[in-house]
């Protein structure tokens, strides 16, 4: 079933752990979905998350209105003194992500960003 | 009573009688008869009376009357008169079902008088000698009983048939029974209560025989009635079922024998093509009651021509096909269904269909209203699609998109393409010469698209194109941006950037890459590669981010191949990406020649690969060739050099911007204000731009002549540092050393025209420019007193560049009387001042008085110079020595004016003039 595939579907779960919110994405985080990311993940900011997880393992493909999700719920954690991880990137997503600066941006944010290969590295790398 | 047998006949003829006013009053129950009805009352009227009238006649003679029958005859037709008249009121009471009580006792008083008159009529007939008046109580007391027998009578018979199960011929025997007694009682007058007296009957008339036959007749009369009741009844009750069933259904119905006669019709049918005429009946023609219908106007369309449409109308109902539609002026609307009988008649239905057209419209006029609702819509819609249209024709005038783009430029090559997804996209490119030889190009997509994004792209693209035009470096260009467009971002909008300036001149190519899509580059004989340089994320989300930038050097035949994520995004039905590995393999494959087709080749190969899947995302590429600078234009290669931060280090700087200078004749002439300039600013950077700072920077010298200018352009790492906001010295303090500090950008402010400082990103850039003297002015300038080779750089005595701390021979000392004359060679500047002074204080230490100072042999002097002579001012002043200055080429004048008053007051123009001024007396 390759027809409509998920370039405009994407599922947002979270769950808490050990004071750490994981946030799973599935599907992909195009134009189409962004408006939705946005709001899933202001729904988990808004909810208390301060140590974010966000599990891009599931997500195939990212657009620039995709990136844009990340960085506003950046700056949204940003905002409450909370901190993100970005893990498990993987394909395009990855490549996408590393062109267009992504992993620089902890240069500005610190240790409040981060690319991380997996969760476990993840959630080793918060701090506080 | 003489005969009984006579006497039964009597008796059997009352039930006759009974049975003959209950079978016709049956009859004449059924409704709408009309005529028939008095028709039935005529009858039972007759029939009824004759036998009323047998009764009385038989059974008088029952009673052997003495005389013969019928002697009077006009007694004799009123008692047939009278019985008639009972049996027509029979009849009637029972016939019209009177529930009234008082009508059935008044009727059957009725009845009874109308017996009483025939009983005694005929009585009087047969006994005309009877004298009623001798027993007048027993006349009185009959009536009575006749009357209360006929009421009686008359309230069976008007009961219901059904009544406690009686069937007719019960019910007919007790009104038999009751009409009978009437008759007897009748008699008790004429031959008393006991008058059984058994006499002959009279002779001549076989009486017997005639009653029977009567009896007889009577009785079979009855049963064949009794038959034809029933068979009757029963046409009559599915007559009656079919009217019901006619009459219940919606529809008009009518139905037409073979002649084209109504035969029957239900009363809507009947009502409306009655109009207010007279009713339609059975019988009537189709013809005329549809005529009668057109010419009353009931059918619009028959208006005005009813011939022509009764001939319409009469062909359609008689070649029924297809029902059909008729509107008329009541509004109804009727769906007409005409079919021919088995037997040649005809079936007329019609429909109300009133509700369905009704319906029909409504739904015709909500279709029109939906119709309007959607021009409104596609009104608005054209609109917005008017503006989108303005928007995208807006967003495309901003790139440029005229081609060949700089045609006569034959150092590059270039052509992009925006293929937008949407009417506005996010996506920009830009190209445009910021000067003579340099080219800033960038190509950028924006997060999203739609409006929001062509908003965004137009913001950055003007950001891009007005800081370029002052701002020669990407990073700090993308820098500027970058904080421009974060501040009061909160929708978190970005942009990625590709931004290059080239330098057609010699193929150096600044880039930075903000978190856009990794170009590609093709060396002359190479194949195209990923240039993977990063120099910063994404522009617009984050503020306060430093970019960097990255030098690449392109050489004559490169191409830079650069492009949005639209082309690698680009998906198929398969959903799969077109990704940088298809992009790599066509640009690998490509055989083409100009950028242009290079760029066509990869849009259809994208194209191809997307087939029929939407474009989601806008698709922009780049395309630059670089080849290199025509022969004609060597001399318009730029000078570039970096050195260390060593104060040795300007020396060789300045001898190789010499060099560089020296093909413009015009420029020439101004070498020692630049080697000044180079000296002064030099030696600032290196002194002051990397306090406690051990390591080695490297400090960038971009210079240029070009059109009337020379430009030096002097770009360090150092503290930020800006020496146009040090305030000019004051010249009337100079001998306080500390002052010297702004001398130098004093001179050179002074001396140049035009200096501007920018902070870059970490960077430090100063450019000074000066222009060129006009020819004319270089021919009419007059020859160089001092005759000193200032300008021949080749004569430069190179080896005290090679080794500047050669301090032997940087200064000639002679002596003449009592003065020495110190002749400094070559240049009084950074590197040859310490040698410099060193032999000016010795000398002044050694007690020297009288210094010449002659500046002849140098070619220019600097802020660094300056300062050497004035510590050695400040040193003889001490010793109350004297030092005069002389010499020195338009140069070196000029910046002892600049440097103030008291320096000039040390002057004089010759050697000669200077020995007498030195030991001149204060």
């Amino acid at each position: 079933m390759m027809d409509q595939g998920t370039r405009h579907t994407l599922t947002v779960t979270s769950r808490q752990n050990a004071g750490i919110t994981f946030v799973k994405m599935q599907g992909s985080l195009s134009a189409t979905t962004a408006e939705q990311g946005n709001q899933d993940m202001k729904k988990i900011v808004d909810a208390g998350a301060k140590k974010v997880i966000l599990n891009l393992a599931d997500v195939d493909y990212i657009s620039s209105g995709g990136i844009r999700v990340l960085i506003l719920a950046c700056k949204q954690l940003n905002n409450v003194q909370g901190q993100m991880k970005i893990a498990a990137a993987k394909g395009m997503v990855k490549e996408a992500l590393q062109a267009s600066g992504f992993d620089l941006l902890n240069r500005v944010y610190g240790e409040s960003i981060q690319l991380c290969n997996t969760e476990e590295e993840a959630a080793a790398a918060f701090t506080g | 009573m003489c005969d009984p047998l006579l006497g039964v006949s009597s008796l059997l003829l009352g039930g006759s009688a009974a049975y003959v006013i209950l079978s016709i009053a049956e009859r004449m129950r059924v409704p709408d008869q009309g005529l028939v009805r008095f028709r039935w009352l005529t009858i039972g009227a007759v029939a009824a009376g004759l036998e009323i009238w047998a009764i009385h006649y038989i059974g008088n003679l029952a009673f052997c009357p003495s005389v013969s029958a019928a002697q009077d005859s006009g007694l004799a037709v009123l008692s047939f008169l009278s019985a008639g008249a009972t049996g027509a009121v029979a009849v009637y009471l029972i016939s019209s079902h009177a529930d009234s009580r008082m009508r059935l006792i008044s009727g059957g008083m009725l009845m009874g008088g109308c017996m009483t008159l025939t009983h005694f009529a005929s009585m009087m007939a047969v006994h005309q000698p009877i004298d009623l008046q001798n027993d007048l109580l027993l006349f009185v007391l009959s009536t009575v009983g006749i009357v209360a027998l006929s009421i009686i009578g008359i309230v069976i018979g008007s009961w219901n048939i059904t009544y406690r199960n009686w069937r007719v011929t019960e019910k007919a025997s007790a009104m038999g029974l009751a009409l009978s007694g009437s008759h007897f009682i009748g008699m008790i007058p004429t031959y008393g209560i006991a008058g059984f007296t058994t006499s002959a009957p009279p002779p001549g008339i076989e009486v017997d025989l005639l009653a029977v036959v009567a009896v007889s007749l009577s009785t079979l009369l009855a049963i064949i009635d009794r038959q034809v009741t029933a068979t009757s009844s029963l046409a009559r009750d599915s007559h009656a079922r079919l009217i019901e069933a006619i009459e219940s259904v919606p529809q008009w119905f009518a139905l037409f024998d073979v002649d084209d006669r109504l035969v029957i019709c239900n009363r809507k049918y009947r009502e409306v093509m009655s109009g207010t005429g007279p009713e339609v009946q059975a019988g009537d023609p189709f013809e005329s009651i549809v005529r009668r219908t057109a010419e009353r106007g009931d059918i619009p369309a028959a208006i005005g021509k009813v011939e022509p449409w009764m001939h319409w109308r009469l062909d359609v109902h008689q070649n029924p096909v297809t029902p059909y539609i008729q509107y008329r002026s009541s509004g109804e609307w009727l769906q007409i269904n005409e079919r021919k009988t088995h037997d040649g008649g005809i079936v007329f239905i019609a429909t109300d269909i009133t509700a369905l057209k009704h319906a029909e419209q409504a739904a015709e006029d909500a279709k029109a209203r939906l119709a309007d609702s959607l021009a409104v819509v596609e009104a608005a819609k054209a609109r917005m699609q008017e503006e989108l249209n303005v928007g995208r024709d807006i967003q495309r005038s901003m790139l440029p998109r005229v081609f060949p783009a700089f045609p006569d430029r034959m150092e590059i090559e270039l052509y992009a393409v925006l293929e937008p997804a949407l009417e506005v996209g996010g996506d920009l490119y830009d190209f445009f010469l910021v000067d003579d030889h340099r080219l800033c190009f960038v190509i950028g997509d924006v997060s999203g698209n739609g409006v929001p994004a062509a908003l965004f792209m137009a913001m950055t693209k003007i950001m891009v194109k007005t800081l370029a035009a002052s701002d020669p470096s990407p990073a700090s260009i993308v820098t500027h941006v970058n904080d421009a467009l974060s501040a009061d971002n909160d929708s978190c909008m970005f942009v990625t950037l590709y931004l290059s300036i080239l330098n057609l001149r010699d193929g150096t190519c600044l880039t930075t890459n903000a978190g856009h899509n990794p170009p590609l580059l093709k060396r002359q004989d190479g194949q195209f590669e990923w240039l993977t340089a990063k120099d910063g994320p994404l522009v617009g989300a984050i503020q306060g981010i430093a970019f960097k930038e990255t030098t690449i050097q392109l050489g004559p035949g490169d191409e830079l191949f650069l492009y949005t994520d639209g082309v690698t995004e680009a998906d198929n039905r398969r959903r799969e990406l077109f990704g940088n590995d298809r992009l790599k393999t066509v640009l690998a494959k490509s055989q083409a020649v100009s950028v242009v087709d290079r760029l066509g080749e990869v849009m259809n190969a994208v194209r191809t690969f997307a087939g029929e899947v939407p474009q989601a995302d806008d698709i922009t590429m780049l395309g630059l060739r670089y080849h290199g600078v025509t022969p004609s234009n060597v001399a318009a290669l730029v000078f570039r050099q970096t050195m260390p931060n060593q104060l040795m280090a300007i020396s060789y700087l300045q001898m190789a911007f010499e060099q560089y200078v020296t093909q413009w004749e015009a420029a020439k002439p101004l070498i020692p204000t630049l080697n000044m300039a180079l000296d002064d600013l030099l030696n600032n950077v290196v002194q002051y731009a990397f306090p406690n700072d051990p390591t080695e920077h490297l400090i960038e010298v971009e210079g240029e002549v070009r059109d009337t200018w020379v430009i030096l352009t002097i770009t360090d790492d150092g503290i930020p540092f800006n020496p146009l906001t040090v305030a000019p010295p004051d010249l009337s303090l100079l001998l306080h050393e500390r002052e010297i500090g702004g001398l130098g950008i004093h001179l050179v402010r002074s001396m140049f025209d035009e200096v501007s400082y920018q902070r870059n990103v970490g960077r430090n850039v100063l450019t000074v420019k000066k222009k060129l003297a006009s020819k004319t002015s270089t021919t009419t300038k007059p020859p160089d007193k001092t005759g000193i080779h200032a300008f021949d750089v080749e004569r430069l005595p190179l080896p005290s560049h090679e080794d500047p701390r050669n301090i032997d021979k940087s200064v000639e000392s002679r002596r003449s009387g009592a003065v020495m004359i110190l002749t400094p060679q070559a240049r009084f500047d950074t590197n040859s001042s310490p040698g410099i002074e060193r032999i000016l204080m010795d000398h002044i230490g050694q007690g020297e008085r009288r210094i010449v100072l002659d500046l002849s042999r140098i070619s220019y002097i600097s802020s660094i110079g300056l300062r050497v002579i004035l510590k050695a001012v400040k040193a003889m002043t001490r010793t109350d020595g004297r030092m005069v200055l002389c010499g020195g080429n338009d140069h070196v004048r000029t910046v002892l004016q600049l440097s103030g008053a008291l320096m000039m007051s040390l002057y004089a123009s010759t050697l000669e003039e200077a020995l007498s001024k030195v030991q001149e007396l204060r």
